[in-house]
C-alpha cells in the first residue's frame, strides 16, 4: 500500500509558518487547493462558492496554525477545517448540506483512500481523469529508467533510498531521474492544457 | 534552464516527495521571496511556485486523488498577507509548553550548583584548617585534662604558638587564631591552680618585704 511520504514536507512547511514564514503557507495552499476544493465541492455545487469557502478554510487554518501540535497529519486537520467551514456556510445560508452522508471521517477517507475514488462527482473526476489520461500517455513515452524511478515513487510510495536499492544506483541518480521524469510529464501536461 | 535554476527545480521535486533537506527548503523559500523580480522575464508557467503546484498536481493525479476547482492561491496569499505573523505566539507557545520542562531542569541544575558550591566551601582547605584548628584545640584540651599531662604544681609551661605559612594559596591572616586555654575541669586541677597562685603571691610578698628591708635605711 502506498504511504504518504509528503508528510515530512508538510511538517517542515508547517514549522516554517509557525515561525512566521508566510511563503511556506503559500506552498501548502498551492499543494492542497485542488484537493480541498474537491472536498468542499461535495457540499456546495456552485464553483464560485466552493472557491470562496475553500479560501475561507485556508485563512481559518492559517489563523489556527499556532495551535496545531502535529498530533494528526496536517492534511487531515486541514480537511476537517474545510468540511466544518463548508457546513457552517450552508447553515448560514439556511440550506441543508448537499451531501449529508459525508462526515469528517468519511472526508478523510475520501481524501486518502484510493478505493473511494468512484464517490467523486463527475465534475471532480473530469479534471482528475483528464490529467490521469495525459500522465498515462506520457509515462509510456518516458525512457525506462525514468519511468521505473517515478512509478516506484508514485505508485509504490517508496523512498529514494529504497528505490536506489531496487534500481542499484545512487540516491542522487534516483532523485535526478524522478526530477527529469516530472519535467517530462509537466511539459506534456502544460502543452495539453494550453491546447484545450 | 540554467544550472542553478535546474538544481532549484530538482529541489522542488525532492520537496514534493518529502526528500528535501532544510537547506533546500530554505533556498526554495528564499527564491520564492524574490520570484517577482527574477521571473519577470519568464512566463508564469515556469515560476518555482507553479512548478511546485504542477508537480503536486501530477503526483495527486497519479494517485487518483479527486481534484477540482480553480487557482485560488493568489487570493489566499493576499488574504494571509493581511494577517499577522505567528512568530510571537509560537514563542509564547514554546515558553508555555517546551520550556516548562526545560525550566524544571534549569532549576534543578541551579539548585545542584548552589548545593555543590556550599559543599565545596565547607570542604575547602581554609575550612579544613579551621576544623583542624578546632579539632586540635579540642584534642589539646583533652590531652591537658588527662592525668599524664597535668602540670605539676609550680610548673608553668612556656607555650609558644606560631603561624607557619606552608606556601599555600590561602592567606594566613584568614586563619583563625590558635588560642589554647587551660581550663580546670575538676577540683584537683582547681586546687593545684590555687596553690600555684598562692605560691606566686607568697613569693611576691616575700620579695617585696626583702626589698623594703633593703631599701630602708639602717638604724
Amino acid at each position: 500500500m502506498k504511504e504518504n511520504n509528503s508528510e515530512p514536507t508538510d511538517h517542515q512547511l508547517v514549522l516554517r509558518v509557525q515561525k512566521g514564514d508566510k511563503r511556506a503557507f503559500d506552498l501548502l495552499v498551492l499543494k492542497y487547493q485542488y484537493k480541498l476544493q474537491a472536498i468542499v465541492g461535495r457540499f456546495i455545487r456552485d464553483t464560485d462558492e466552493v472557491a470562496d469557502v475553500t479560501q475561507e478554510a485556508f485563512i481559518k487554518a492559517y489563523k489556527a496554525l499556532p495551535k496545531f501540535r502535529g498530533d494528526s497529519q496536517f492534511y487531515t486537520w486541514l480537511y476537517r477545517i474545510a468540511i466544518n467551514t463548508a457546513k457552517n456556510h450552508l447553515v448560514s445560508r439556511s440550506r441543508r448540506p448537499a451531501n449529508t452522508d459525508i462526515d469528517v471521517e468519511d472526508a478523510e477517507q475520501f481524501a486518502n483512500n484510493d478505493k473511494l475514488i468512484d464517490q467523486a462527482s463527475p465534475e471532480n473526476s473530469m479534471m482528475t481523469d483528464e490529467l490521469a489520461a495525459i500522465i498515462k500517455h506520457s509515462l509510456n513515452a518516458l525512457p525506462e529508467d525514468l519511468r521505473t524511478a517515478l512509478t516506484l515513487r508514485e505508485f509504490e510510495g517508496m523512498s529514494y533510498e529504497d528505490i536506489s536499492a531496487v534500481m542499484g544506483c545512487p540516491v542522487g541518480t534516483v532523485r535526478s531521474r524522478i526530477f527529469r521524469a516530472r519535467e517530462f510529464l509537466d511539459e506534456r501536461v502544460l502543452s495539453a492544457t494550453n491546447k484545450s | 534552464m540554467n544550472e542553478s535554476k535546474q538544481r532549484l527545480t530538482e529541489s522542488v521535486s525532492a520537496l514534493v516527495d518529502g526528500e528535501a533537506s532544510e537547506l533546500e527548503l530554505h533556498r526554495i523559500l528564499k527564491e520564492l521571496e524574490r520570484k517577482e523580480a527574477l521571473d519577470s522575464s519568464q512566463s508564469n508557467d515556469q515560476t518555482l511556485s507553479q512548478k511546485w503546484s504542477r508537480y503536486n498536481l501530477i503526483s495527486q493525479a497519479m494517485a487518483s486523488t479527486p481534484l477540482d476547482g480553480k487557482d485560488i492561491s493568489q487570493s489566499v496569499s493576499k488574504a494571509v498577507a493581511r494577517e499577522s505573523t505567528h512568530k510571537a505566539s509560537v514563542l509564547k507557545g514554546i515558553f508555555q509548553a517546551k520550556s516548562l520542562g526545560q525550566f524544571a531542569i534549569a532549576a534543578s541544575v541551579a539548585t545542584m550548583a548552589i548545593v555543590g558550591v556550599q559543599q565545596l566551601n565547607n570542604n575547602s582547605p581554609l575550612q579544613d584548617q579551621g576544623f583542624q584548628a578546632a579539632d586540635s584545640n579540642r584534642e589539646a584540651s583533652e590531652q591537658l585534662q588527662r592525668p599524664a599531662n597535668q602540670f605539676p604544681s609550680g610548673f608553668q609551661p612556656m607555650i609558644e604558638a606560631r603561624t607557619v605559612n606552608a606556601g599555600g594559596s590561602y592567606k594566613t591572616s584568614q586563619q583563625p587564631p590558635l588560642i589554647k586555654l587551660f581550663i580546670p575541669s575538676n577540683d584537683s586541677q582547681k586546687s593545684q591552680l590555687d596553690l600555684k597562685a598562692k605560691d606566686l603571691v607568697d613569693k611576691d610578698s616575700v620579695e617585696n618585704e626583702l626589698k623594703v628591708k633593703k631599701d630602708a635605711p639602717a638604724k
